[in-house]
């Protein structure tokens, strides 16, 4: 068997093929369909400090090969989480990433203090989800900063910076420069829907986030600039629904993947990319690490 | 039954209007030891019969379910009543005999018919395509109470022409059907029964019985739990929602409850009518 492991932080992950967040639940939903061992890692939905309820419906809407959302961050607060969901998730023996948002650096401290020596493998710290109201962080170089530094003073482990696809360079720079290990790039793509019938938006947000197979040329070039400029790991995720994605994101630099809107249209489809990557690895007799950023040497 | 992944066939469709369609799906259970049990009537699965696009796949009620075959293969046919309203619903009815068909689930809590063993009267509501996940609670319900169990009658609402072979299928199962069309269209001559002009809310009286079941537009729902509370009967609905997993990981299809918000995949379809907040 390709050995597919991959390590990240000083995380080790078994392949690099993660479930992203807020379309994976926290594993369970799905480990009655699929074995979700075979992924490398389970990002959970973002976690805040207290439990919010998320957006009015509705919340979903399909696009051409796309899906916007506006689910709002829905989820049951870190308390509850610690309490209900993590050990289910460490008991099953995934690699466990927890999704964080705040509206203040300060918040993101308490989270990650909160985690500290919960067992969680890695804190994914979302300054990008395009679905709450506020100011947008993952934008802002100084509030990336801040964002981690908080985040840094509490917990000892792997960080990842999930960043919203138009944040630049230099704010990556800046979330790696304040103890980021990892980006994660990216977050959905701000747009919107309008319903001609009511002529007015379809969101009561206005805009919401895109995501599926329609991104994943704009994900990869994002992925693909970032790599070109830092040299810290980049998790590439937008639009991946095939081992042939994957590979395209690993060419243009991508250390690991995250797979999202792929997981809603089959269950097994990030299992099937590992396999597909296994193969294609096998067959070629090179691994990941060779692959990994070719495409970025070549240009 | 367990939830899961099923490479199925379409064995029929059926129109039953000019947009609304009955289709019957088959799969095999190759080994009986791993027989799965059979859906909960209001379950719903999410369905699947294209490549790329649309990206999601839909989720439709069953309709009817039948297990068929000797112990060594079994096999299941499913029904379900679909409404021609955009492309994934169009890919849907024009899928011809044998067409292979992805099915994912069952999903959902269903119909909790154990409850209402002990009523006498039951009423089923439907309005349009909403008449889809009430037949197999009626079927089961009549089936159960031939003696002691409950009367079930069928209130069946439409826009225009009726479903006359749907309405057929609850008058073969249910003690009385009473079916309305708001334009006053006639039924096709096939229907058993009369047609009453009007929306099924005006011929429903929830006098006398002991739980109503319903599934339609928000509007009618609204209609039904505002009789009701009057008279004190309680209501199920089951609703719909945009969706995009089924399974209670997207979060996409909220409803806002009296026990805070849930999620129509997997906390319903079906919820109690008075935890429902109606007026958002």
């Amino acid at each position: 068997m390709t050995d597919l492991s991959i390590e990240i932080g000083g995380v080790k992950l078994a392949n690099p093929v993660i479930a992203a967040s807020g379309t994976f639940g926290y594993g369970r939903e799905y480990a009655q369909l699929i074995d979700v061992d075979r992924l490398g890692g389970i990002c959970t939905k973002g976690i805040t400090i207290l439990p919010r309820d998320g957006n009015p419906p509705p919340r979903l809407w399909e696009t051409p090969s796309g899906l916007l959302n506006s689910i709002g961050l829905e989820n049951p607060g870190i308390e509850a989480f610690l309490r209900d969901e993590l050990p289910e998730m460490k008991k099953r023996g995934w690699t466990t990433i927890i999704n964080i948002w705040g509206e203040t650096a300060a918040e993101y401290g308490a989270l990650a203090c909160r985690l500290a020596g919960s067992g969680a493998d890695v804190l994914e710290v979302n300054v990008s989800c395009p679905n709450v109201p506020g100011t947008r962080l993952g934008e802002r170089e100084d509030a990336v900063r801040d964002v981690v530094a908080a985040v840094c003073d509490s917990w000892q482990g792997a960080i990842w910076v999930k960043l919203p696809p138009d944040a630049g360079i230099h704010v990556a720079r800046a979330a790696i420069e304040a103890g980021g290990d990892a980006i994660v790039a990216s977050n959905t793509f701000r747009a919107m829907a309008i319903d001609i019938a009511r002529r007015a938006p379809v969101f009561d947000r206005g805009v919401a986030g895109l995501s599926g197979p329609a991104i994943k040329p704009i994900a990869l070039r994002v992925v693909y600039e970032l790599c070109q400029a830092i040299d810290a790991p980049v998790i590439g995720c937008g639009g991946i629904r095939t081992w042939r994605d994957a590979l395209e994101f690993a060419l243009a630099g991508a250390a690991a993947v995250e797979v999202g809107t792929a997981h809603y249209v089959d269950p097994c489809c990030g299992i099937a990319i590992v396999e597909g990557l296994e193969a294609y690895l096998r067959e070629r007799k090179t691994s990941w690490g060779d692959i990994r950023g070719e495409a970025l040497r070549k240009t | 039954m367990e939830q899961q992944i099923l490479l199925a066939e379409v064995q029929l469709t059926n129109w039953v209007s000019g947009d609304a369609f009955l289709m019957s799906v088959t799969w095999r259970e190759e080994d009986p030891a791993e027989r799965s049990g059979d859906v909960r009537a209001g379950q719903f699965f999410m369905l699947r019969a294209w490549d790329d696009e649309p990206l999601l796949s839909r989720p439709m009620s069953v309709f009817d379910w039948h297990r068929t075959g000797a112990a060594q293969t079994s096999a299941i046919e499913t029904e379900f009543l679909c409404a021609v309203r955009g492309r994934g619903t169009a890919l849907l009815s024009r899928l011809s005999v044998g067409a292979p068909i992805r099915l994912v689930g069952p999903f959902g809590n269903g119909w909790p018919l154990e409850s209402m063993a002990a009523c006498s009267r039951v009423a089923v509501v439907g309005g349009g395509c909403g008449v889809a996940p009430l037949f197999l609670a009626a079927k089961r319900l009549a089936k159960t109470g031939s003696k002691d169990g409950p009367r079930i009658d069928a209130f069946l609402g439409f826009r225009g022409i009726p479903y006359s072979a749907v309405c057929n299928r609850y008058a073969d199962v249910v003690s009385k059907v009473i079916v309305s069309s708001e334009t006053g269209a006639s039924a096709s001559e096939s229907q058993r029964g009369s047609v009453v002009a009007g929306r099924i809310t005006d011929a429903f009286d929830p006098h006398g019985y002991d739980m109503v079941l319903a599934c339609g537009p928000r509007a009618m729902l609204i209609e039904i739990d505002r009789r009701c509370r009057q008279r004190g009967v309680p209501v199920l609905v089951s609703l719909e929602e945009r969706m995009a997993c089924g399974i209670g990981a997207c979060l996409g299809c909220a409803v806002r409850t009296a026990r805070g918000v849930k999620h129509v995949c997997k906390d319903g379809p079906v919820f109690r009518s008075d935890e429902v907040i109606w007026d958002d």
